[in-house]
Parts: structure tokens; sequence; C-alpha cells
């Protein structure tokens, strides 16, 4: 019967979805996603399109030296997308893994700076292993204190911690100007190799990305198999069941951002130490807010970020290739990751939502019991 | 020496952009949306109003005619409307239709947004193929520039009152209109139902979708003015990019400290304008380095009254209870 | 009425007498009500089934939803009987009875009563004195609650809603901080511990095995997203070894309780959230049931619940009585209440109005006392 009152177009909430249906589903969007940049950029350029997506691959895999540098772009971005899981997984929206870097690359970087003098090399590391552990903890400690003790809005807290830790960064790049005057710190200990993180097998970039994988692989287990992790996901799912069996949320919120803010540091000392051995206000190069979409993207799991930061980083890489090759703007880059991104956010919806065509028999609907 | 009457001025230009984000803003997360994409909605009007006055002066070159006051102000103006209005869909879209995320979507937005500005900016004279060194829209600024013509004969009052260009005072009267409409009109009272509890406004007939689109569309436009007015009037005519920073989140912050009131806003943005350019007249000598500790200080507030606020903890001062949340009938 | 009165100020009667107020505002013609008495006292029932009645006789259409069968004899003239989403029938309430709706609703002809053997050797368990506790607003919840529940019974809790019964168990159960006063749990041997300023946490590490069905069950009891499985590891998650999780006992206690108290689910794997109600209660009440606590304390256990699921329900809390464990059921049917519980606690303001046999007692009595300290001299 055709019920004048039925809307066209009506929205029922899933069942259960096969998990290789969900990312079919996704896949898909991410097709969709890819031709309709290929559209925009067609028409804002004028080239063809798969002379970019040639180019873009280029980007990324044309050299050796490229692939590597993909390598490491994807281990700093998952490193700090690996430390803003646990947060999210607890439902608190850490977007100030941009700022708990800084502070371990300023951590990292005063300990080379001021303890050049006085300690030996080793020494010297073991200091910056340390201080920026305990600099991205405390970075993550106090936006984490007033939301367990005052519920403070961690959004915007551990947003506006991200500009005061690149203004103090500022400060000390005056501070320890050199040369005087240019307002920048240069490279650190650039004779000596003073707190210079050791080089392993000749490749610059290995141990970084040796050090990410790691993280990873012991991420993945203490989300999914600690009792840690178990509360993690207690609390980020229902706060009151939490505490209905004793967990103490409080304390959990506390503890989860200091390890989030931790492994930022991480990531900091890597930068500061291994890969630049300087200190600047953009050494953390946006990770912390890419990490977001990184870690959102794959659900939360370490090992499918492990995909989604190669997915993120070589479009942002290609990108950049494209404007390269073809002297157009580096924002591009932005663009397109925007349009990706709309699609892939755009297609859960597919994935948690069926829709029913006004007039058709809804098929085989799971029946939930 | 402090001079409050040249520091007051430079202020309130500084703090427009942030009225209209944060006023924007607040009538999005009335609705309970909360759009972290402000940023990139700013952008895209600063952008937007740029395309329009650029295609705009170029047209009169071509054809030689003289430039005149209302399309020049006319044009811009609608362009960025509806850059902004192109942003608030595509977010309500995602976030409203399809009950994605409103995080994620807000920063894709943001990333998008920001990508677009830069991208036109930086490369719209090699798009439209034309032959000018930069673009630099002096004659358009112009006339959104424009005081009120007897404004420098009124003295100190003149300065700090009159001497700035229309769009700063459509932003304090649109803050005005929307604390009115949200606090005593029947609009608003269903807006404000919408935000606090969508199944209770559902339930009374109000189409929450409905009103969740106005708001943040309009929301997003009216934000977008904030990015006009910024290149249009403060940087005269002339688009650097990533010039213009992080003003959108600072405007998202504002909307907590004036606990989503936008007439409060008009005074509070004052206070947040001034402190951004305090570091300018800290006479600190010739130390470079702490002045680099002064541009902290509109962060730093903004940490202090987010803290005090949730030490308060009065109900009514609290965001609208749906904040962030997607609006799933069957589920109520 | 205050017109400035904040909502989330006002009692559930009062919620509710402004949710009417504005509909006639809005000069309504049909009125749909969805179990609207289900908070009120028998006495502010008859009060709303007045201006129902009235509203009647001024010609508008009212439809009332409801699962109890006096209030449809009482109210209705005619009753639409669904079942699973299906319509079973219509007819005049006149021309029919309980027994034959309950029939039409359940499928089958239904059993209608509810055992309610003898306490055997009741020991006392809970000794609760002058117990004062506030809300996160400051507002005094209970005053001065003072009573002794016993093992191998079921001790009522009758109150109208907001008067104190989520307050009370929270406390109990070491959820909520109390004022005042203080709640003994009394061993076997007489040897007597301190429950009061311990965490639910504590209190298991004490020794004493309490078990606490709440009344926001996805919300609170279980973790919606999560599968039977990890929500039955809700209670014993810490006992893995070193600082890794067992998963496989928690496996094996849902297939238990899945068996046991057959519960419709696709598999273990399942999310509690595509439970229906009765089987999400089910899964629930057995895990707290698995961990053979001494206490149980039930939070309108069978709200919202099907017939069938609901009798289940009380068989479970039955043989918890008999196994000897110390029950306090808060419910808000009345009618349940008078049938199930042995003896019946009766909350008024937060105060406790009086403490009645459950055999010899009757709805009347009950919602006068919940009105009205002692329940006033009227018979």
């Amino acid at each position: 019967m055709h019920n004048k009152r039925e809307p066209l177009l009506h929205i029922s909430k899933r069942g259960a979805v096969k998990w290789y249906s969900a990312w079919l589903i996704r896949l898909a969007a991410l097709v969709l996603a890819m031709l309709v940049c290929a559209l925009v950029t067609t028409l804002t350029t004028g080239l063809n399109p798969l002379q970019i997506y040639a180019t873009m691959w280029k980007g990324s895999f044309g050299s050796p030296r490229k692939i590597w540098v993909l390598s490491h772009d994807v281990a700093m971005l998952l490193c700090v997308s690996l430390a803003v899981t646990p947060a999210f997984r607890m439902k608190f929206w850490n977007i100030g893994a941009e700022g708990q870097t800084l502070a371990g690359c300023l951590a990292a970087a005063s300990c080379m700076i001021l303890l050049r003098n006085a300690l030996p090399n080793w020494a010297i590391i073991c200091c910056m292993v340390v201080a920026s552990l305990l600099a991205g903890a405390l970075w993550g400690l106090i936006p984490a204190f007033f939301k367990a003790r005052w519920n403070t809005n961690e959004t915007l807290f551990t947003l506006m911690m991200n500009y005061i830790a690149t203004q103090l960064v500022a400060f000390f790049c005056v501070v320890w100007e050199s040369p005087k005057g240019s307002g920048q710190i240069g490279i650190i200990n650039q004779q000596s190799e003073l707190g210079w993180l050791p080089v392993i097998g000749g490749q610059r970039y290995l141990l970084n990305i040796l050090v990410v994988a790691f993280l990873c692989v012991a991420m993945y287990i203490y989300l999914n198999y600690s009792k840690h992790g178990y509360e993690i996901s207690v609390v980020g799912e229902s706060e009151r069941t939490a505490r209905y069996v004793g967990i103490k949320v409080d304390r959990i919120i506390i503890r989860t951002m200091v390890l989030s803010g931790a492994i930022c540091g991480i990531a900091g000392l890597l930068l500061v130490g291994s890969t630049d051995h300087t200190l600047t206000t953009t050494l953390a190069g946006g990770n912390g807010f890419t990490a977001v979409m990184v870690s959102w993207l794959a659900k939360f799991n370490p090992i499918w970020m492990i995909l989604t930061s190669f997915l993120i980083t070589f479009l942002g890489r290609g990108a950049s290739e494209i404007s390269k090759a073809f002297s157009l703007n580096q924002s591009f880059a932005d663009i397109l990751t925007g349009i990706i991104l709309f699609f892939i956010i755009g297609s859960e919806f597919f994935i948690s939502y069926r829709v029913h065509l006004r007039g058709l028999a809804g098929k085989g609907a799971k029946q939930d019991v | 020496m402090f001079d409050i009457v040249s520091f007051i001025p430079r202020a309130v230009v500084q703090d427009i952009p942030l009225l209209f984000g944060s006023t924007g803003e607040s009538l999005t997360e009335k609705s309970g949306n909360l759009n972290l994409g402000i940023p990139g909605v700013m952008y895209v009007g600063g952008i937007s109003g740029v395309i329009g006055a650029f295609l705009y002066e170029q047209s009169l070159t071509a054809s030689g005619a003289a430039m005149k006051a209302f399309p020049a102000v006319a044009i811009p103006l609608c362009a960025s409307l509806l850059g902004s209005l192109i942003m608030g869909l595509i977010y309500c879209f995602l976030t409203v239709t399809l009950r994605a995320n409103q995080n994620v979507t807000g920063l894709a937005l943001t990333t998008f947004g920001v990508g677009i500005g830069n991208f036109f900016g930086g490369s719209l004279i090699k798009l439209s193929g034309s032959d000018v060194p930069s673009i630099a829209l002096s004659a358009t600024s112009a006339h959104f520039h424009r005081a009120l013509p007897f404004a420098a004969k009124l003295g100190w009052f003149g300065q700090i009152f009159l001497s700035y260009g229309f769009l700063a005072y459509v932003a304090v009267i649109v803050s005005l209109i929307a604390a009115y409409v949200l606090r005593h009109t029947r609009v608003g009272l269903h807006l404000r139902s919408v935000g606090e509890s969508p199944a209770t406004a559902d339930s009374a007939g109000i189409s929450v979708s409905r009103y969740k689109y106005v708001a943040t569309c309009l929301g997003c436009m009216i934000a977008g003015l904030g990015g006009l007015y910024y290149v249009m009037d403060y940087a005269s005519g002339v688009w650097s990019n990533n010039a213009f920073g992080d003003r959108g989140w600072l405007a998202i912050a504002l909307v907590i400290f004036t606990i989503w009131r936008p007439n409060v806003g008009v005074g509070a943005s004052v206070l947040f304008g001034g402190l951004y350019i305090l570091h300018m007249y800290i006479p600190s000598g010739m130390n470079l380095a702490v002045k680099e500790l002064y541009k902290m200080l509109p962060y730093v507030v903004t940490i202090i009254v987010l803290v005090l606020t949730s030490m308060r903890n009065k109900r009514e001062n609290h965001p609208p209870a749906s904040l962030g949340l997607p609006y799933f009938r069957e589920e109520r | 009425m205050d017109p400035n009165q904040k909502i989330y100020d006002m009692s559930v009667s009062q919620k509710q007498t402004v949710e009417i107020i504005k509909v006639l505002y809005r000069g309504a013609d049909i009125l749909i009500l969805d179990e609207p008495t289900a908070v009120l006292t028998p006495q502010e029932a008859d009060k709303l089934f007045n201006v129902l009645r009235n509203m009647r006789d001024d010609g508008k259409a009212i439809v009332i939803i409801t699962h109890k069968m006096h209030e449809v004899e009482s109210l209705s003239d005619r009753v639409a009987v669904l079942r699973q989403g299906r319509y079973i029938g219509d007819l005049r309430t006149a021309e029919t009875d309980a027994q034959e709706m309950t029939n039409m609703m359940v499928g089958h002809a239904v059993e209608l009563n509810i055992d309610r053997p003898d306490p055997v050797n009741a020991k006392p368990r809970i000794e609760v004195k002058d117990l004062t506790v506030r809300n996160e607003d400051g507002i005094l919840k209970l005053d001065g609650v003072s009573f002794t529940a016993y093992s191998g019974e079921i001790l009522g809790i009758a109150g109208i809603s907001g008067c104190g019964q989520k307050e009370l168990l929270e406390s109990i159960a070491g959820l909520h901080p109390v004022e005042r006063g203080s709640v003994s749990y009394i061993e076997d041997d007489g040897t007597r511990e301190e429950l009061i300023g311990k965490d639910p946490l504590k209190i298991a590490d004490m020794g004493v095995v309490l078990s606490f069905v709440p009344e926001d069950r996805l919300g609170m009891g279980l973790v919606a997203n999560m599968n039977l499985a990890d929500n039955m590891m809700l209670r014993s998650f810490r006992h893995g070894r070193f600082v890794f999780t067992d998963r496989r006992t928690p496996y094996h206690v849902a297939e238990n309780v899945v068996s046991e108290l057959d519960v419709a689910t696709p598999s273990i794997a399942t999310p509690v959230r595509r439970l229906s109600g009765g089987n999400v209660q089910k899964v629930l009440v057995g895990r707290e049931i698995t961990q053979a606590p001494s206490v149980l304390l039930t939070a309108y256990a069978v709200r919202g619940l099907d017939i069938n699921s609901s009798y289940t329900i009380y068989d479970l809390i039955n043989r918890q009585k008999a196994a000897g464990v110390a029950v306090v059921y808060v419910g808000e049917d009345l009618d349940v209440l008078v049938e199930l519980a042995d003896r019946i606690l009766v909350l008024c303001g937060g105060k406790v109005s009086g403490i009645v046999d459950g055999r010899r007692t009757d709805k009347r009595e009950l919602g006068m006392m919940m009105t009205q300290i002692g329940g006033g001299r009227h018979a």
C-alpha cells in the first residue's frame, strides 16, 4: 500500500555490517573522490588527469631518496597519530598534538644546547630522551587535569596550548639564535654532532622508522590486550558504566593524556635529534592536525593507521610534486586532501545507515532480535 | 608611550573579524553543530570576495569604464556570501544529512578552506591569465575602507568610534540582532531548543534539520564576512597567503568566552583584538625574544576564561546540550 | 505553577503537568500519552484520569499507551492490542478482561501470578543508619534513612519518581557521596564492615559481593557498543595476568548466561545495543548474578520489558532470594511490589514513610504513604 505520509527516502540504521562491505564502501568513496579531484584539477589547471596522477606517483616513488623521504614522513605522521589515538578512544579530543610535539622538540634541543659542554654524548642523549618524554607528557597533562577536575572543554584547551608552545619555541629561537640577529637557531652542534641520535645502517631515516614501527605494534597491543586499553575503551564508550564498575575516570584521563603527550614528545625527540638537528616553530609540520584525520580514518586502530598515514602522506607529497611540476600553488594539496576527506567522511553514512525508497519493500533487512 | 586613542581603533580593527566569526559560530553552535571549519570558512569568505573584486576590476580594465561605488562593494560582498554559503552547505550535508562526526568534518573543512584560500590567492593571476604583477585591489578596497566623512573632525571620539569602514558597523549590528533574535523571538526559541534537545524539538513539530541547516549556513555566511573585512578593509585589498593566521580559532574561543551571547561578543572581541596586538605596544626595549612571549597573551587569556567558566558551572552557562552530536530520530 | 521555574528544578509530576499545559496551550485536538502513570502515585494517576475524562467529554481524542491492565479497564472506551509491531485486534473495553488482553499481547495463555515463598533463615545483612545524601546540585535527597535488609528476603522500595531511590541504591553500592550516616554489611558470624566511603572496587576487595542492576541498562550497567563477552568482563577485567586481560573466562560466562537465561542473540560477539530490551536486561542481570552475590540491588528491573521477560526476571529474583541473597527491589509498579516483596519500604521526600508487610498491604495504602509521611489518617 502506498502511504502518502511515508517520506520519499527513509533512513534506518543498519544492523551488523560485514567488515569487508565496510571497506568496499570506503574504497568506492576513495575512487569517487579521486575522480572528482581529477575533474577539479583539470578544470582549474587544464592538465590531463592521468599526467597528474603519474606526477603524484613520481613524487613519492620517483627515486630511492624519495622513497626514503616518503617512509620518513609516513613514520613521523604515524608517530603523532599513534600518540593521539588512546586519547581519541577515550573520546578526549586531543588536538594539541602539535604543541605536545613542539614541547618535546624544545626539551630535546635544550639538552643539546645547554649540556653540550657539560656531559658526554651518551649522557646528553639520555637526558634528551627523558626530557622530551617529560615535556610532552606535561603538555598533555595540563589540559587533562582541568578536564578531569572541572570538565573544561579539552578541544579548545589543547588547541590553545599549541599556540603557547609555538610562542615558547619562538622565544627560545631568539634567545639561542645563531648567528646573532637571524632569529634562527640553525643546525645545532654541527661540528661535534653532540646529541645527534645515531644513524643506523648508513640510512639517516632508518632509526625513526624503526622506533615508530615498534611504537605501532606496542600501541596495538596496549589498546587491545591490556587492562589499561580495556579501561580506556570503557571510559570512551560510556563514562557512567566506567564509574559503575569502579574505574577511576579522572585517573584514566590523566594517565592516558600523559601517555599521549609523551609519545608526541618522542616524535619531537626524533625530529630534533635525528631528522633536522634544529629547532623552529614549524618543525612539527602540522602533523598534529593531520594526525586527527589519520587516526579517525583508521577507526583508531594502529594497524590500519599505517595505511591511512601512508595515504595522506602520499597525497601530500604527490600534490607538492604537482605544484612544483606545473608551477601551481603548494596549497593545492590541501584542496585535494579536503575533497578526499569529505568523501570518506560521507561514506561512513552508507556504512552505518540504509536508505529505503518509498514503495520498495525493505530488502531482507536483518531483524534485530 | 601607550597611546590609548590610537590603540583602541587598532584593537577594534583586529576584533571585527573575530566578532563576525564568533557571532556566526554562536548561531551555529546554538543549533547543536560544532563547526570547527570556521577558520576555513573565513579564508573562503575572504578569497571569494577577492575573486569577485578581481574579476570586477579586470572587467573594468577591459572595458575601460570607471569604478562605481555600489558594484565595487556589492560584488565582493555577494561573492563572499556565496563562497561561505557553499562551505556551510558542505558542512551541513555531511553532518546533518549524513550524520558524520562533526569534529572531523570541521577539521577537514578547515584544511580545505585554508587550501582554497591560499591556492587561489597565490594562483589567481596565473589562472585568469591576466597581466598584473600582484593582486592589489586597492581601488575596491578603498570603498570598503571609507569611513564616515565627518569622523576626522570629531577628534578622539571620531577616532575611537567613527573611523571604521562600513563592515565594522555591520558586524556590530549583526551581532546585536543575532543576540536579540536568540533571546526574544520565537524563531530563536526554536533554535535554542533544537540545540538543547533535538528530540524534544522534533516531537513539538520543529524541523530539526531545517533549523540546523539555516543556522549553520547563516553562521558561515556571517563568519565569511570576517574574512572579507580582513582582506578588503584591514589589508587594503592585498591578499597574502596565511596572513589571516589563526584568527579563526580565536573566534571559536571567543564563542565560549561570550557564553554563546553575541551581544557580549561586541565588547569581548575588542579585548581579544587588543590582546592580539598588545605585543607591539609593550615597551620592552630591544628584547625581541620577550616580544614572542607577549604574543601568547590572547591564548593564555582564552585558557583562563575556559577554566573559569568550567569552574563556575552554572547550568545556564553550559554549552547547548546536544553540541557535537548528530540527531537521528529513530534513536530518540 | 510558577512560570519562571526552570524545568530541571521540578518534580516529575510537575513536569508532566507542564507537558499537558503545553499541549492544551497549543490547542491540540488529539492527545497521545505514552505510559503517563509510570511515575505517578495512584492518587496522582486518578487526578490525571479525571483530567483526561474531562478532555474526552470536551470532544478531544485521546490515545493512551499503557501496559497496565487496570488502567485500560478503568479509563478506556476501546483498546487496540499490538504485539511485536503487528496489530492484533481491537476490542471494546467493556467486553473484555485483563486475562484476554494479556493473552493477545503475548500470543498464548500466560500465568499472571508471581510466586512468593516465605523467607527462610533470614539474617540481617545490610544495616542502613541515618543515611543522609545530597545530589550534585546540593539538594537533600535522603534524610536520615534507616532500615535493615535481611538475607533470603525481598525488600521492596516504593516512592514517587525522584524521591531518593536512585541515590539510596547508589550510596549503598558506593557510587554516590554520602553526607552523613552509615551502611554496614553484616556477615553471618556477626562481623560488620562499613561500606560508606568505599567505591565499588574497594567493596569487592573487602570480600563483599554486592551486585547492582541499575535503572539505566545500556547507559550504565553495560557498554552498549561492546559485545557480550566484553560486557561480562566489566566486573572481572582486573583478573588477567600481569597487564593483560583474560578474555576467555568472560567468554564462557557469556555463553553460560545465554544458554541458562535463554538470551536471544545472533552470537556472543554481537554488540549488546542490538539486543531487544528484555534480552539486554537478561544479560545484565545474568552477569550480576554470576558473581554469586550476597546482596542484590535492582532498580526498575522490569521497566519497559515485555510480559515474558518480566516474569523471567521475577523468577530470577525469587531464585536469588531462595539462595539466601538479600534482595532490594526498587519498583514503580505497585501491583507487582505488592505481589513480589516480603516487606515494602516507602520513601517520601527522602525520608522513610513507613515499612509494611508485603502480604498485608495494598496499593492505596502505599500510595498514601508515598505522598505523606506515615500515610495520613485516612482509611
